[in-house]
């Protein structure tokens, strides 16, 4: 055991003087390597924590947004419009599938959307292809009523009722297909649709009586009431739209959840994603790391002072160091004043001196062995001095190269670069979202100018002068009619001159009828006739105008889409400005101030 | 041949919107679209028009019948009254003219009573 231990401190005994000489530089540079190695970790998992924020405040905000797309279609629900569904079925699918990767991330908990509320909406398709034909019917009784203005029935309520109701029932479609306020036009629809179907029959009834005037009856002709088709129609409508309403509602409430919950799931991930902290232990990290490499450069210069004093005491002792410090050691043994004057010569004597002075002696005896001459004595004395400081030098050299400061600086300006690369990846994301929608309210337009230009045409041939050839027609019709009439007459006079009998008489004036009420037959079919092409023109117009209405909503909504996207993009520029700005700012000084010094 | 009884066949007249019966009696002629051209002289002659080679002298109805003042015809009838006075006639612009019926057709409408045409003349 005690040689075992021996042995141990034999091969230990060596490495002694070693440690002591290197042993606070060893521990210094291991402690600099380390504590940067370790900041550059910390920062490398902030920057990512970073991107990695960013990105899914980006998804986040996508889904919120679509989530408030969806939201608005339901809180315009134009129903008229042949494209609602269309609309809700394609944000509805985006929504599933944008919360779908949300949920399956983990970012958000289990969200509730409306899907079972939007089906049965979806599912309405047909019942509002079945109300744009019921609008558009009653839409042209109105405008006919309007043409014709008939009295209001004293001893009709019904027809009376049936009047306003008609009234209602157009303001409330025209609401409808008004983005802005179909919310309201859905119930007064329903009302005014319901209320419709309700008294429909009762004015068709009070419509045939002899004090009613002719016009509500070709008001009703219309609305068709005695077959119970239109009434069954008309009542379908209201509870249709009783029925969107309810369903429309609940959706809403439920995507206010949802968009709740995605709020708080965006204001955790901001508190989550705030990781601050590592930037801070990886600063405190790295400066601990230039610390200890500022500690081992200072020990240097300590040893390195120490060693120029020794070196200037061997240059100046140099006759003494020529006696072998073996010879010496046996006079100092032998008298006694030998050793109080070595104690004397060497007061401050450490370890590390003998040991320098003890090799240094070694290199003089093995020189003196080959030829012992002084000089040669003083010059492997300043040698190993030049070795010693070269040493020193090449350390500090080396400890000034690697800048660990400049290291780590230079590390975050790379990974604050990614993070602008990736910033500007999804600004040009959102430059292509925000050309699509540009070429969508493109087109938009387009298809307005297009539905403008028929309707401008369909005016146009309704004002054309066609009309006045007609107008001709008719009146050489006319003209032709009177002249069969007088013909008649003039007959009747000279048979009244005792050129014909009574019978006679009687024939020549039931043709005077006849013909009577073959000319106003004739005037009526060419004035229906007229009034039917005018009507149909008029109709078509109407119709056109609505269309462009809808075209004209569709476009705002694009326009706003258009700028909720200009105003994300707008915030991510600045977003991306102010990271460059702020990388820049905190991290340039390093880079900057070198480039300076190299310039200087 | 037996002539048959006029006095209770009357022709349907429009003047100003209203209905006037007048017996065939005391028509010539009736002229569908007629074409008339005015009178620039002096008197209460509205025109003057050619009807089966007569010249017709076309008046106000007030001058010609005693039921009522003054009527506003926009029409383009026009009656041909029986007169014996050579080739010319005196004739009345109407609105419409419907007819012959029967008397007993007439129900509420009112009968026209001519003036004379020495009346007419004294008026003027």
């Amino acid at each position: 055991m005690m040689r075992a231990l021996e042995k141990g401190r034999s091969l230990v005994s060596p490495l002694g003087p070693f440690f002591v000489r290197y042993g606070l530089v060893l521990v210094l540079s291991m402690g600099m390597v380390v504590c940067i190695y370790l900041g550059d970790r910390f920062e490398r998992e902030f920057t990512a924590n970073l991107e990695q924020g960013f990105q899914q405040r980006v998804e986040l905000g996508d889904l919120a947004s679509s989530v408030h797309q969806l939201r608005k279609i339901l809180e315009s629900p134009r129903a008229l419009d042949p494209g609602f569904v269309g609309g809700l079925v394609e944000r509805m699918k985006e929504v599933e599938v944008k919360a779908k990767a949300q949920v399956d991330a983990g970012r958000i908990g289990e969200i509730s959307l409306p899907t079972k509320e939007l089906t049965v909406i979806v599912g309405m398709q047909q019942g509002f292809e079945r109300l744009s034909a019921s609008a558009g019917q009653v839409e042209r009784a109105h405008s006919l009523k309007l043409a014709i203005k008939p009295p209001e029935s004293v001893d009709g309520p019904a027809l009376k009722r049936v009047g306003g109701l008609l009234d209602d029932y157009v303001n409330a479609a025209g609401a409808l297909r008004n983005s802005r306020s179909a919310s309201s036009g859905l119930t007064s629809l329903q009302q005014a649709t319901m209320a419709l179907g309700e008294n429909l029959i009762s004015a068709t009834v009070e419509s045939r009586r002899k004090t009613t005037a002719q016009a509500w009856r070709d008001v009703l002709f219309l609305l068709p009431a005695e077959r119970g088709d239109l009434v069954d129609r008309l009542l379908a409508d209201g509870r249709m739209l009783e029925d969107l309403q309810n369903q429309r509602l609940r959706a809403l409430s439920r995507l206010e959840q949802v968009a709740a919950k995605i709020d708080s799931a965006e204001r955790l991930l901001l508190q989550s994603r705030s990781s601050g902290g590592l930037l801070v232990v990886s600063t405190i990290l790295t400066w601990s790391g230039v610390l200890c490499g500022l500690l081992g450069i200072l020990s240097n210069v300590i040893q390195l002072i120490r060693l120029n004093r020794i070196t200037g005491r061997s240059s100046h002792e140099s006759l003494e160091l020529l006696v072998p410090r073996s010879v010496l050691a046996t006079e100092q043994h032998d008298n006694g004043y030998a050793k109080t004057t070595d104690n004397s010569l060497n007061p401050t004597a450490s370890e590390e001196e003998q040991l320098m002075a003890s090799r240094i002696a070694n290199e003089i005896v093995r020189k003196g062995a080959r030829g012992s001459d002084s000089e040669a004595f003083i010059d492997v004395a300043s040698e190993a001095h030049t070795v010693v400081e070269s040493k020193v030098q090449a350390k500090q050299i080396v400890s000034l190269e690697s800048e660990p400061v400049e290291s780590v600086t230079s590390g975050y300006w790379i990974a604050s670069g990614s993070m602008a690369e990736r910033r500007v990846a999804l600004l040009d994301r959102q430059s292509l979202q925000l050309e699509q929608h540009v070429r969508a309210v493109m087109a938009a337009a387009e298809t307005l100018a297009g539905r403008i230009d028929v309707v401008e045409q369909s005016l146009q041939l309704a004002a054309e002068v066609d009309s006045v050839n007609s107008v001709q027609e008719l009146s050489g019709f006319r003209r032709r009619m009177e002249e069969l009439q007088s013909i008649a007459m003039n007959l009747s006079l000279e048979v009244g001159n005792g050129e014909a009998r009574e019978s006679t008489l009687d024939e020549l004036e039931r043709f005077s009828d006849e013909l009577e009420g073959m000319s106003e037959e004739a005037k009526r079919i060419v004035a229906t006739q007229s009034e039917g092409a005018y009507d149909r023109r008029i109709r078509l117009s109407l119709d056109e105008a609505r269309r462009m209405a809808a075209a004209a909503d569709t476009l705002r909504e694009r326009t706003e889409l258009l700028l909720d996207d200009a105003q994300r993009f707008r915030r991510h520029s600045e977003a991306l400005i102010r990271g460059i700005q702020e990388g820049a700012v905190a991290e340039l000084p390093a880079s900057y101030v070198r480039q300076r010094s190299i310039d200087g | 041949m037996q002539t048959p009884d006029t006095s209770d066949r009357y022709m349907l007249v429009s003047f100003d919107g209203r209905r006037y019966a007048i017996p065939l009696k005391m028509l010539e002629r009736v002229v569908a679209n007629t074409r008339c051209d005015p009178w620039i002289g002096r008197g209460d002659v509205k025109g003057y028009s050619h009807v089966a080679g007569w010249m017709v002298w076309i008046l106000d109805a007030s001058q010609v019948f005693v039921d009522f003042e003054e009527v506003n015809v926009n029409g383009s009838w026009l009656l041909v009254l029986k007169e014996e006075l050579g080739l010319s006639r005196v004739g009345v612009l109407a609105d419409d003219i419907k007819g012959p019926v029967s008397q007993s057709k007439l129900q509420h409408i009112k009968r026209l009573q001519r003036r004379s045409l020495e009346m007419s003349l004294d008026q003027r």
